[in-house]
């Protein structure tokens, strides 16, 4: 048992990520004269041997790159007849940006043996403190999403940060302000951290989903903002918590939802699942629809395979979430084309016409002040709760000059010392013509 | 146009170039040659003048040319995802790896445009010589739309005659390559240069 307690068998490979590679760009210049033209071949980070064929990367299969059958193995197509979806008429894809889901139940901070990862109390963020990680990699593994990363070079895991300079300061995380299509909304919620265990520990996986949800606490209750009153929490954040429109997507629409609930950490980043073309071919009399709605089973993307990926399988809270959203869309266009408020569309997904102006606000037009609600942190509280001192001049990351004087190379992003990438590999090969 | 009936874009059959016949199965490296619709997209893996050459574009997909083909096709010729494949017509021949996915058509291969040829080409079992890019296979075809109108006229440049597709309507033989030879010993004289220097 002891011998087995620090055993973690299951660690990816660098042939699970990608063995890096560069090109030999410089024999272009120095290739002696050739009856072809020169090439910048391949070679292997790794061992700086040139490759013949480079046999997998990190956007290997984008756009539905590869046969079907090994990219059929994702288990979101559990319970759907996914042979159906191979063929070329009933092709679909669809985006799924992943990063850090910062978990109300951390999988990873259980896992470390070192103490190292923590979720700090005064914005939920899931941090891997730089000193403190011993390298032991559980969290590598313990992670389901396999959002946390081992730095070869300073020996210590590293994961998303929530870009939690900016959060505290008021300013979106980087990757929510350079959306381009302004898909990522940020804010507050109150939650009763209480009651985590209990919604973490419900016997049916199905149930996971509405668990969590009854975590989040309603910001305009006058017991709730009294009881965050009293435990300290500054008002800012409970004004936050009123805008936000992570609330109002998750709790209030229910059109957002946490990916993949079954694993049971109570993620934290949530997503609104895609409405598939479907209009058209409803159009054409191609779909059944009862009278407003195209039949939504129909939709391109199999609402199984969404489920499986948003509610453990459950496809009601699906449903319904794409009937609202295309509500939104019915009642909008019937508002600014035909001129007329069409309240009937909105009774059968049990919205009120104020309720879809607001998702409309929100979700079509999505301003940047109605996507980010971050008050800004108050330092004195946060310190009164956690080890500040720990955070002060880190960055999470052991890169660059950032923290705890692991190396001194910058490198990874932009910056002239990475064009000499002097670390690895030990020997470049050279292309044979190029010997000189 | 009118006359034409081309005001619109209209639909047209693939038109036989004869590039095919005089290649297909002429000179056999034991696998076998399907021939297909050759359809060059716009450039991807590439932003406005980030060129696609660099590691970071590459690194978008599978580092180095690629050309898309359906998984019947791939079949019927003995491809797998991921093999070198050679395409090529009497125009000319380019080497590749395939992307087989069930996004392509069957009956068509595409290669998207800009995928430099000084990075990650091996030699042409063909042509013997270094393979090319999506436009080795094409060639220009005129038709009479072009002359009109003082259109064609008045902005013709390389290769790009005009609006329509046709100038790239083009069928290709497409087969796994046997061997992968990077010619890196095919200095002019061919003697070594690191010999010479000595």
């Amino acid at each position: 048992m002891i011998g087995n307690l620090f055993s973690n068998p299951d660690m990816p490979s660098i042939q699970d990520y990608y063995e890096p590679w560069d090109y030999d760009y410089g024999s272009l210049q120095s290739a002696p004269e050739c009856k072809t033209m020169p090439q910048a071949r391949p070679y292997s980070l790794l061992h700086g041997k040139l490759l013949d064929k480079v046999e997998w990367g990190p956007n290997w299969e984008e756009i539905l790159g590869g046969e079907f059958e090994k990219r059929a193995k994702d288990y979101n197509f559990e319970g759907v007849q996914k042979e159906i979806y191979g063929q070329f008429e009933n092709t679909f894809m669809m985006y799924l940006p992943r990063l850090c889901e910062h978990c109300l139940n951390p999988s990873c901070v259980a896992s470390c043996p070192s103490g190292a990862l923590y979720k700090r109390e005064e914005d939920g963020i899931v941090l891997i403190d730089q000193e403190m990680c011993r390298g032991w990699r559980m969290c590598v593994t313990g992670c389901p999403y396999k959002k946390i990363y081992y730095n070869w070079k300073s020996g210590k895991s590293e994961k998303c940060i929530f870009c939690y300079p900016r959060i505290e300061v008021g300013h979106p995380t980087v990757c929510s302000e350079t959306c381009v299509g302004r898909i990522r909304y940020l804010s507050v919620l109150l939650y009763d951290a209480d009651r985590i265990e209990t919604a973490a520990s419900v016997a049916d996986e199905q149930d996971l989903y509405e668990a969590q949800l009854d975590c989040f606490l309603d910001p305009y209750d006058p017991e709730v903002i009294a009881e965050a009153r009293r435990q300290g929490i500054p008002e800012n954040w409970i004004e936050g918590a009123q805008r936000s429109p992570v609330y109002k997507m998750a709790k209030e629409w229910r059109v957002a939802f946490p990916l993949h609930p079954e694993y049971r950490t109570l993620p934290m980043v949530w997503y609104v699942p895609p409405l598939s073309p479907i209009q058209a071919a409803a159009d054409a009399g191609k779909i059944g629809n009862n009278g407003i709605f195209p039949d939504v089973e129909s939709l391109r993307i199999p609402m199984r395979y969404l489920a499986n990926m948003l509610t453990a399988g459950k496809e009601e809270p699906i449903v319904r979430a794409l009937k609202r959203m295309i509500a939104m869309r019915a009642y909008m266009r019937d508002k600014h084309v035909e001129g007329r408020i069409n309240t009937e569309v909105l009774e059968r997904v049990e919205l009120t016409q104020a309720q879809v102006e607001e998702m409309y606000r929100y979700m079509a037009l999505a301003d940047f002040e109605d996507r980010f609600v971050i008050p800004t942190n108050q330092r004195e509280y946060a310190s009164d709760i956690y080890d500040a001192i720990t955070e002060r001049g880190g960055c999470g990351f052991t890169f660059g000059q950032g923290c705890g004087g692991a190396t001194d190379d910058p490198d990874v992003f932009g910056g002239k010392p990475t064009s000499v990438r002097k670390y690895f590999p030990i020997r470049v090969e050279r292309s044979p013509r190029d010997r000189t | 146009m009118r006359a034409f009936g081309e005001t619109l874009t209209s639909y047209r059959p693939p038109i036989n170039t004869r590039t095919i016949a005089q290649v297909h199965n002429k000179k056999p490296n034991g696998n076998k040659e399907i021939v297909l619709n050759w359809i060059t997209p716009h450039q991807k893996w590439g932003i406005h003048s980030t060129y696609s050459d660099n590691l970071l574009m590459l690194t978008l997909a599978r580092g180095g040319p690629i050309v898309w083909m359906s998984e019947d096709d791939a079949k019927a010729a003995g491809i797998e995802d991921n093999d070198w494949i050679e395409v090529f017509n009497v125009n000319g021949a380019l080497t590749a790896r395939a992307v087989v996915s069930q996004r392509v058509n069957p009956g068509m291969v595409m290669m998207y445009h800009a995928q430099e040829r000084l990075v990650n080409v091996p030699g042409s079992e063909v042509t013997g010589t270094r393979g090319g890019m999506h436009n080795s296979v094409t060639r220009l075809v005129v038709k009479p739309t072009h002359m009109i109108g003082g259109y064609a006229q008045q902005s013709y440049f390389f290769n790009y005659y005009g609006t329509v597709g046709c100038n790239r309507d083009e069928f290709v033989v497409v087969r796994k390559m046997d061997k992968v030879d990077w010619l890196d010993d095919d200095t002019v004289h061919g003697v070594d240069q690191s010999e010479v220097a000595q």
